[in-house]
């Protein structure tokens, strides 16, 4: 591990973040309206609107009011959601695990299979199966995911009554422990459709760039070598494919980006009660503090899970940390 | 001037050409998208109903719920508006956000990757950073907060996405120009006196025109399903009748429980095809721009 490139990677990380929470703060700045106006009715008088103003810290120069939006945030105080009447931190800390619930196991699916099928689709390259594979999803991508989504609960839901229709548990279910619950036929059965959708939207990344890096080594020497020694179709393939994962390990960063972002959209569709749906509702409802927390909190997400990604590649990868330091 | 409308043929019109002659997706997309453009241009002759107007029969009754009929290709809506009128009229913001979205990423993102690939050093530096921030900023959720604070409007979802987007094209399209920068005809020109600015844009981007267009071509594709799930979150231009805004309604009056498919397919379609098709033009320039993807 190269404690170097952990270490400004790691303040990469923190710099990111800190401009993400400015430009949120200017975005609500720089909007037009007052922030107090859910607060503030027709009748009150301009001293009362004053008073209010103080409250809030509004009168304070814009300096001052950034800075203690930075101090506050960084200790996590998102203020109180106009809508629910509570904290905002402890809303979002009951709705962020949910939203992993989703998008771990979509993540972990998604890779998985777009490795198999980019790896033997750049196997039978030229034939039917790789076009249509390409076609697919291709499709996948250019489709928008909640149409999907729709179309999917549609037929797999109400037409054919497989699944259950939104939610992420069944009213009144009640289960011991964590993993009980996320090993239960009632979670599982929630998941199926919205996971499904996530990943058709989700799978043109790792299929394409794991094709072409596969199309890639088929063509090299170690592989021709291979085949004349007559090793088994098998064993050449796991070989090749063994060579061509790392572009694919290099893009999960990105992969995460996409899932994160998508999730306002499925968590709509399937009623997931994550933080996505909650950003949305917030913003439908002019919750502002609970709006901005929302998306804060998923900023981090992205980013954290991009450090993460990152300073593990730089343990598989030797290359990629030195190749940072001598550009 | 004739001779430069000729290198223009030769160096711009004819390597475009040569795409559409090459890649049947790409010729077939680009006359799908060329079908989309005609409606939109023309989509109050081709309705038969306004997008929003409401519809009553002759003994005075809202037809609504309608299912598809000759007299409604695509049947009608709770609120009695003709859903084949709302779906012709839904192709003007949808075009409209695309080719402004696409311009606007393209033009971003290849002056800051020519002037970081030219310049290099600190300003290289900067810029490269500034872009890597862009990267950590989450796009959609973005989208959402500024359509929140801003009102949402066309142009602001034009603007947000222009605005955040450029950043996809700005690396490749740097690391091209440090390419081009070290060739024999930009040194020549260097020798030979070019200032920077002619050396940027005479000389360097005519040759990032493809890569340019690429980027405008795919943002085109990633703006239109932007706007359409920011109409369908509800957050959309109340104004304006879009694709997203149609399946926005769809999902609201619970049309995939009582299996309205001809209400909510037609819209995802249309988004569907149209993104596909700018997806699938932009490809095919990469395959002719690096060989290598071809699989022959």
């Amino acid at each position: 591990m190269n404690f170097r490139y952990f270490f400004a990677r790691t303040i990469r990380f923190i710099l990111s973040l800190y401009i993400v929470a400015t430009i949120a703060f200017f975005i609500l700045k720089l909007a037009p309206g007052s922030p107090l106006t859910q607060f503030i009715n027709p009748y009150f008088t301009i001293k009362q609107v004053e008073i209010l103003k103080r409250q809030f810290g509004l009168d304070k120069p814009l300096y001052i009011q950034y800075f203690r939006y930075i101090v506050s945030i960084s200790t996590l105080k998102f203020g109180r959601s106009c809508r629910y009447k509570q904290d905002v931190a402890g809303l979002i800390a009951d709705r962020l695990p949910n939203t992993l619930l989703l998008v771990v196991p979509t993540l972990f699916m998604t890779y998985i299979v777009g490795v198999f099928w980019g790896m033997f689709a750049a196997w039978k390259r030229g034939s039917r199966f790789e076009h249509l594979s390409i076609l697919v999803v291709l499709t996948g991508r250019a489709a928008p995911t909640f149409w999907v989504g729709m179309m999917a609960m549609a037929v797999l839901c109400f037409k054919l009554g497989w699944f259950p229709s939104g939610g992420m548990l069944s009213p009144g279910a009640q289960f011991h422990s964590f993993w009980s619950k996320m090993f239960s036929s009632d979670f599982l059965s929630h998941l199926v459709v919205p996971l499904v959708t996530y990943l058709f939207y989700l799978i043109g990344l790792p299929f394409l760039i794991m094709r072409n890096s596969m199309l890639e080594n088929i063509s090299k020497d170690f592989i021709t070598m291979h085949r004349f020694c007559g090793l088994s179709k098998r064993k050449i393939i796991s070989r090749a494919a063994r060579n061509s994962m790392l572009p694919v390990v290099t893009v999960i960063a990105l992969g995460i980006g996409y899932i994160f972002e998508g999730a306002p959209l499925i968590e709509t569709v399937f009623s997931w009660p994550g933080v996505g749906l909650l950003l949305v509702d917030a913003v439908t409802c002019r919750d502002y503090p609970l709006a901005q927390a929302c998306f804060l909190i998923i900023a981090v997400s992205i980013l954290f899970m991009n450090l993460l990604a990152d300073l593990l590649y730089s343990i598989l990868d030797p290359r990629i940390s030195a190749r940072r330091r001598f550009k | 001037m004739i001779n430069k409308i000729k290198s223009f043929k030769k160096e711009i019109l004819e390597p475009n050409l040569i795409v559409l002659k090459k890649d049947k997706t790409a010729l077939i997309c680009s006359i799908m998208f060329i079908i989309f453009i005609l409606t939109a241009l023309f989509a109050p002759l081709i309705a038969p109903h306004g997008p929003r107007e409401i519809l009553i029969s002759k003994d005075g009754k809202i037809l609504s719920y309608l299912r598809p009929s000759f007299d409604f290709l695509l049947g009608t809506t709770p609120l009695g508006q003709d859903i084949l009128s709302q779906l012709i009229y839904g192709s003007r913001p949808a075009l409209v956000v695309g080719i402004c979205a696409g311009l606007m990423v393209a033009t971003i993102g290849t002056l800051v990757g020519l002037f970081s690939g030219f310049y290099g050093g600190r300003l290289d530096n900067i810029l490269m950073w500034i872009t890597d921030i862009f990267f950590g900023i989450p796009f959609l959720p973005l989208i959402i907060l500024l359509a929140a604070y801003f009102g949402a409007s066309t142009w602001n979802i034009i603007i947000a996405v222009g605005f955040l987007l450029w950043r996809d094209a700005a690396r490749p399209i740097r690391s091209q120009v440090l390419e081009l920068r070290e060739r024999e005809f930009v040194q020549v020109a260097e020798v030979a006196g070019a200032s920077p600015f002619r050396m940027i844009f005479v000389h360097i981007a005519p040759n990032i025109f493809p890569l340019s267009t690429l980027y405008a071509s795919l943002s085109m594709g990633w703006a239109i399903l932007t706007e359409a799930s920011v109409s369908f979150l509800g957050l959309g231009s109340s104004t304006t009748v879009s694709w997203g805004y149609m399946l926005h309604e769809a999902f609201q009056s619970q049309a995939m429980g009582r299996g309205a498919f001809y209400w909510f397919i037609p819209p995802g379609i249309c988004i569907l095809l149209l993104v596909f098709s700018s997806f699938a033009i932009g490809r095919s320039y990469e395959e002719i721009l690096i060989p290598t993807l071809r699989g022959e």
